[in-house]
């Protein structure tokens, strides 16, 4: 047979390069599902080989869009199809029944299960850029591998099975820890504790995703002792790409400050956290020093840093000063206390910054957007959010955003949501981002008009017909404007309950903007 | 009537009405993409469907054809569970339709009507293949879907210890 498979050979059928047996033989040597499904794409004859092993090589890609509908049991009667309703939870025990039984059938089919629960976490950044809001918290696995108080007779069971070490029963790689809070489960705290070590040491290294959640107080003998028990079963989990570290301690609205003879810098310096190779994103809740700094200072290469307050400030300048986090493209701050932002966003760490999501309390806005035109991350960042929200009701913000100029020429979207009383009467502050592609506004109805009529953008006045303002030349980019704020009302505009209004402008490819307004 | 062509990725070209393909997701966006691009109005749209083969588009086209003029399933609906009601669109017609496949069809079906976005047709064929996994044992799932264990040595039995784990925690 002729084997010119050189570039200028003409694309000949299959048999007549190679007899179908030596086709066959090829083909059954393959093993990756896309190879497969590629090959069977390329002829009929390919597909027609590969007919038989379907069933196996396409249920990686069936399994994610299966998932869902597994855990319906239906029964026939007289011809008619009867689904049974399930309360939630019984949904999720019969399809995690199902997923585990389909582990069983086969090695591909236990692989195509294993990779869809590990990769059920998604990625981050996509999900940042894609989603039209921001998924602060990744989806946690149905598979319940959290390990609290009230299963832990059933884990000092499995413990004492001697599972066998070459076996990952992390089917998705998530591992959660949660300790305790209330008095009478305190006792059982250490052997808790005890018993969980015991597990990361026999598996620990085949977890990827870990939530940790504690109560420390503030007292330095807590804080160190928590420092060593998460350093030593963070040095077991050596392969964690996503960690999350939780205190449950909320009611101390002390902050730290740090000085040199802290007994816990020393911690830092005598005892480091371990440097985790794959980990990218770390999600800190109320984490104290040096808890905080030390996971950052050992592991630069983060991609993607949330840091949030519950009620009270943080230390996230502490670390973020005093690391190289170059690589950094998401980062997510949500602090209620003082923060000096302009210092903040000056650090040159954060010079490759891409998404920022900045959610505030008893802050003016504007005072943040005026610290970004003095940031480091001026010309990298795309996509920003700014969520002003209060639980204090009564904190009402008083001057507006007038003045005020966000200076980030390549910021794409742009996304501002304001839940607490405060009038936007102006978007003038969004002038110099030119190459805006989208922006979504949620904003309580102005209670008063500025009164101030030579606006750069028209806005005010007219949010019910964006598609007549001059924003569409002076953004040229941009593709979507969407503005969602509570319906008009006779006294005092409610911007928390009640209906909203949502107003979306589009603009087509031939620069014609279309609108639609729905109620929710 | 307005025609759309559309090809399948061994090169089978389908013309079908535009209200037709509309009813796939997939196609609709093409096809207004199609349009908002092209200057001529009355030029005929043409989709290259680089993913699904001739034999499983023609069952897609065949099921929009039979179903064209039933009510849109809206792409959330249920949301909480991400199922649409797959029993309000599935008919005698869907049954006999479904019934001389062999279960890789079935699942090819599935590829294809996720990325075509034709909400109903998936959650048949999901419904079909889920109701030969749910309720039944490992070995009638192996017969079912014509497989043999490719287990080695004590892969199976320390699968099924994981999954003993997985369920007693």
């Amino acid at each position: 047979m002729d084997l010119d498979l050189g570039v200028t050979a003409t694309p000949r059928a299959a048999d007549t390069i190679l007899p179908v047996e030596v086709w066959g033989l090829i083909l059954d040597c393959l093993r990756s599902p896309s190879d497969l499904l590629n090959c069977s794409l390329t002829c009929r004859y390919f597909a027609e080989h590969l007919k038989l092993r379907k069933t196996t090589y396409l249920m990686p890609q069936v399994f994610p869009v299966l998932y869902k509908y597994l855990g319906e049991i239906e029964t026939q009667t007289e011809g008619e199809v009867e689904v049974l309703e399930h309360e939630l939870e019984e949904d999720v025990l019969i399809r995690l029944d199902s997923a585990l039984k389909m582990r069983l059938v086969s090695n591909s089919w236990k692989q195509s299960v294993d990779m869809f629960l590990q990769e059920k976490s998604g990625n981050d950044l996509d999900g940042f850029i894609n989603d039209d809001g921001y998924d602060q918290r990744s989806e946690i696995p149905e598979i319940p591998y959290s390990f609290s108080v009230f299963n832990m007779r059933k884990l000092e069971s499995l413990m004492l099975k001697d599972f066998p070490h070459d076996s990952n029963p992390f089917i998705s790689r998530y591992l959660s820890y949660m300790e305790p809070f209330n008095r009478v489960h305190q006792r059982l705290r250490p052997q808790l504790r005890k018993n969980f070590r015991t597990m990361l040491e026999s598996f620990g290294s085949q977890i990827w995703e870990c939530h940790l959640s504690f109560r420390c107080s503030y007292s330095i003998t807590a804080r160190r002792k928590i420092y060593e028990l998460v350093r030593n079963w963070l040095t077991l989990m050596p392969n964690l790409k996503i960690l999350a570290i939780r205190n449950e301690h909320i009611n101390t609205a002390a902050y730290i400050t740090t000085t040199c003879t802290d007994p816990c810098q020393v911690l830092l310096q005598r005892k480091p956290m371990p440097t985790l190779m794959h980990l990218r994103k770390l999600t800190m809740t109320n984490v104290q020093f040096p808890i905080s700094e030390g996971i950052v200072l050992q592991n630069p290469k983060l991609h993607n840093l949330s840091v949030i307050g519950d009620g009270y400030k943080i230390v996230p300048s502490h670390s973020i000063d005093s690391v190289m986090l170059h690589e950094i493209e998401i980062l997510t701050v949500n602090l209620f206390l003082d923060v000096d932002f302009k210092l903040e966003f000056q650090n040159p760490v954060l010079k490759n910054l891409k998404c920022l999501h900045l959610s505030l309390a008893r802050r003016e806005p504007k005072e943040v957007i005026a610290a970004f035109s003095s940031s480091s991350f001026t010309s990298s960042l795309e996509y920003l959010f700014i969520e002003v929200k209060d639980r204090n009701i009564f904190f009402v913000f008083k001057e507006g955003l007038e003045n005020f100029a966000l200076e980030l020429p390549n910021l794409k979207k742009f996304k501002f949501s304001v839940t607490v009383p405060m009038d936007v009467t102006t978007i003038d502050f969004l002038a110099k981002c030119t190459e805006l592609q989208e922006i979504r506004l949620e904003i309580p109805i102005p209670s008063r008009t500025s009164g101030i009529s030579n606006r750069v953008i028209q806005f005010e006045n007219c949010i019910g017909s964006m598609q007549n303002s001059n924003i569409w030349q002076l953004l040229p980019m941009l593709t979507m404007l969407k503005i969602q704020t509570n319906i008009q009302v006779s006294g005092p505009s409610n911007p928390i309950n009640g209906p909203k209004i949502c107003y979306t402008y589009t603009k087509g490819q031939r620069g014609n903007i279309t609108s639609n307004t729905t109620i929710q | 009537m307005a025609l759309v062509r559309v090809i399948s990725s061994d090169g089978a070209a389908f013309l079908v009405s535009q209200r037709l393909a509309k009813r796939s997701g997939k196609l609709k966006t093409e096809i207004e993409t199609f349009r908002k691009s092209s200057d001529n109005s009355e030029a005929q749209p043409e989709i290259r469907i680089v993913t699904i083969r001739a034999e499983i588009l023609r069952l897609v086209l065949q099921w929009l054809q039979q179903h064209q003029n039933d009510p849109v399933l809206p792409a959330n609906q249920n949301e909480q569970d991400g199922r649409g009601d797959a029993e309000m669109g599935q008919s005698q017609w869907d049954r006999d339709f479904l019934a001389p496949m062999d279960l890789g069809i079935v699942m090819e079906l599935i590829l294809a009507a996720n990325h075509l976005e034709v909400k109903g047709l998936l959650d048949i064929t999901c419904k079909l293949v889920e109701s030969k996994i749910t309720g039944r044992t490992v070995d009638e799932i192996r017969t079912a879907f014509k497989l043999k264990s490719d287990f080695k040595g004590n892969e199976e039995e320390q699968t099924r210890l994981e999954n003993r784990w997985c369920v007693e925690n």
